[in-house]
């Protein structure tokens, strides 16, 4: 059985974002970065399948954080096998799908597991767009994975009508979501053993070149009125007046 | 010539109000909405010039699949703009034009104009301003809250006599068990979300947020302790890694206000908190708080509202 998770790295969620004003766009300098939550609980339910029945797993990663490693590496420690990196700025969903697809071309994987979106972007095309290419199936968000056998997997996903549990042939591409796992933390020993497993730097196929001219940051201003007790007819008409 | 092309998926025969929005905002020699759907009539298509329909049968089975040659012959690359709504189907479609015309695909996006649209990032803390290509299509998914300055009024009742036979591609899926959302209110499209969180105390606490809800049509959201320590189920997280909503009047009760629960709900319209620790840092994010026993002020908001 052999499984890739492909990852995104992104700030911290509890990140203060800011502009960097001479480039107009977000200034990633000085920001924390991790695996994009989602991934992190793809990651996570690949290697409890490894552990449970065995797989070979390998974490592929588009992009050129200057974390890249460090997140790479903390991958390998919480139980992935194997890491490629493909260097080049990372600067759409079809670009990022298209360097997977040709990665694939050469290697050949039974389940490919990413987040259900990554929490920069919040599109979730990336997987959609690689399943297309593949011509296999894709499921989001999934909630839970069991494998049956070789050749197959249960899973738990969100449809129209409310949740499904089904069963489906691999190869096949999901999206995860929580409660698929329990986010793991990196043993010692895991540790220790990510510094010598390996981490392979790929040629991208081309660099692109993005339509992006500019980031902003959105605050919000609240109004930040505080209620009494004894006014709670005002809040009373603030509801009814929105909800008429 | 500008052409654009709107790909929606009307809910109970009527389209959603963002694509009302868009339909408004847009500026173009001609338009065309395909509507994929399970019945003939529209109710609500507003009144445009150059306004042309078409529909997609809706298959039964959610996880069937577009297929991709049929796609390729049904469509061509004349329209400048291509427009979809989030949902599965829409996307799906959406992203096979990409691959089919060689083109860029983006989500979240929630204006545009014939030079520029802008895309919201990190759960719209952040908007990412882009220049629209000239040589080929601009595949946009739009916000589910889509708005406009010009508000249409006009509707007419529309007879789909243009089907695209595209849907034939059945998924080879054995379907186990299908347990049905009880609240009928999707989270991502509810006008009012009520939500609650270790406020609550215990489970079976639930029953005024429930009543709540069920006085406001809204939809029941819960934060992630919630939901990880199963006092509810797990669709209802909204948050970072939950649900993303953006309603027009959120209410939150006993949730504290931590940064990942308000990335799931920055979105909001309004917000209202109901939190007895005044130090609760989502007062400071919200519009409207107060800081008394939710206890107390959830029964006197049921008995006072409409």
């Amino acid at each position: 059985m052999n499984i890739l998770v492909c990852i995104g790295i992104v700030p911290d969620t509890t990140s203060k974002l800011q502009i960097d004003s001479s480039t107009n766009k977000i200034d990633y300098n000085g920001l924390t970065m991790i695996i994009g939550p989602y991934e992190e609980y793809a990651l996570s339910r690949a290697v409890e399948i490894k552990e449970q029945v065995g797989a070979n797993v390998s974490v592929i990663y588009v992009g050129e954080d200057a974390s890249s490693e460090q997140v790479l590496r903390k991958c390998l420690a919480i139980g992935a096998d194997e890491a490629f990196w493909i260097k080049t700025a990372a600067v759409s969903s079809r670009q990022v799908a298209n360097e997977i697809y040709n990665f694939l071309q050469t290697k050949k994987y039974d389940l490919i597991l990413t987040g259900k979106e990554s929490i920069d972007t919040n599109s979730g095309l990336m997987p959609n767009l690689l399943a297309l290419k593949l011509n296999i199936p894709y499921f989001t968000p999934v909630m839970k994975l069991e494998l049956i056998g070789n050749s197959s997997v249960q899973i738990k996903v969100e449809v129209e009508e409310g949740t499904a549990e089904i069963e489906v042939n691999l190869p096949l591409i999901l999206g995860c979501q929580e409660p698929i796992a329990e986010w793991k933390i990196p043993s010692m020993r895991g540790i220790m053993s990510a510094r010598t497993k390996p981490l392979t730097i790929l040629d991208p196929l081309g660099v692109k070149s993005s339509n992006s001219i500019s980031d902003q940051v959105i605050s919000k201003q609240r109004l930040q009125k505080k209620i009494e007790m004894d006014s709670i007819n005002d809040l009373v008409n603030v509801i009814n007046q929105i909800n008429k | 010539m500008n052409h654009q092309l709107i790909i929606c998926e009307p809910k109970n025969s009527r389209i959603s109000d963002s694509i009302i929005n868009l339909l408004s905002t847009i500026k173009a020699d001609s338009i065309h909405l395909l509507v994929i759907c399970e019945n003939n009539v529209i109710y609500n298509i507003p009144f445009i010039e150059n306004l042309t329909i078409s529909g997609v049968k809706k298959s039964n089975n959610s996880f069937d699949f577009f297929d991709f040659e049929l796609v390729k012959q049904n469509f061509t690359d004349e329209s400048n703009f291509i427009y979809f709504e989030a949902t599965k189907r829409c996307t799906q479609l959406a992203s096979l034009l990409a691959e089919i015309f060689d083109t860029e695909i983006r989500m979240n996006v929630d204006s545009v104009s014939n030079e520029q649209y802008t895309v919201q990032i990190f759960s719209g803390k952040a908007k990412t301003t882009y220049s629209v290509l000239q040589d080929k299509p601009n595949i946009l998914g739009i916000v589910s809250n889509f708005s406009s300055n010009f508000a249409i009024s006009d509707f007419k009742e529309v007879q789909i006599s243009n089907w695209v036979e595209i849907d034939n591609k059945p998924a080879q899926v054995k379907i186990l068990d299908l347990q049905k959302s009880n609240s009928g209110i999707s989270l991502k499209d509810a006008k009012v979300v009520v939500g609650a969180g270790r406020g609550m105390k215990a489970p079976e606490n639930w029953g005024i947020i429930e009543d709540l809800a069920k006085k406001l049509n809204a939809g029941l959201a819960c934060s992630k302790p919630v939901s990880d320590i199963n006092w509810r189920p797990h669709h209802e997280h909204v948050g970072q890694t939950g649900i993303k909503i953006s309603p027009k009047l959120y209410i939150a009760c006993g949730i504290s206000g931590a940064i990942q629960h308000l990335a799931g709900v920055n979105g909001s319209e309004i917000i209202v908190v109901i939190n007895n620790d005044p130090e609760a840092p989502f007062h400071k994010n919200a519009d409207y708080y107060i800081t008394e026993d939710l206890f107390k002020v959830i029964p006197s908001l049921l008995n006072n509202l409409n």
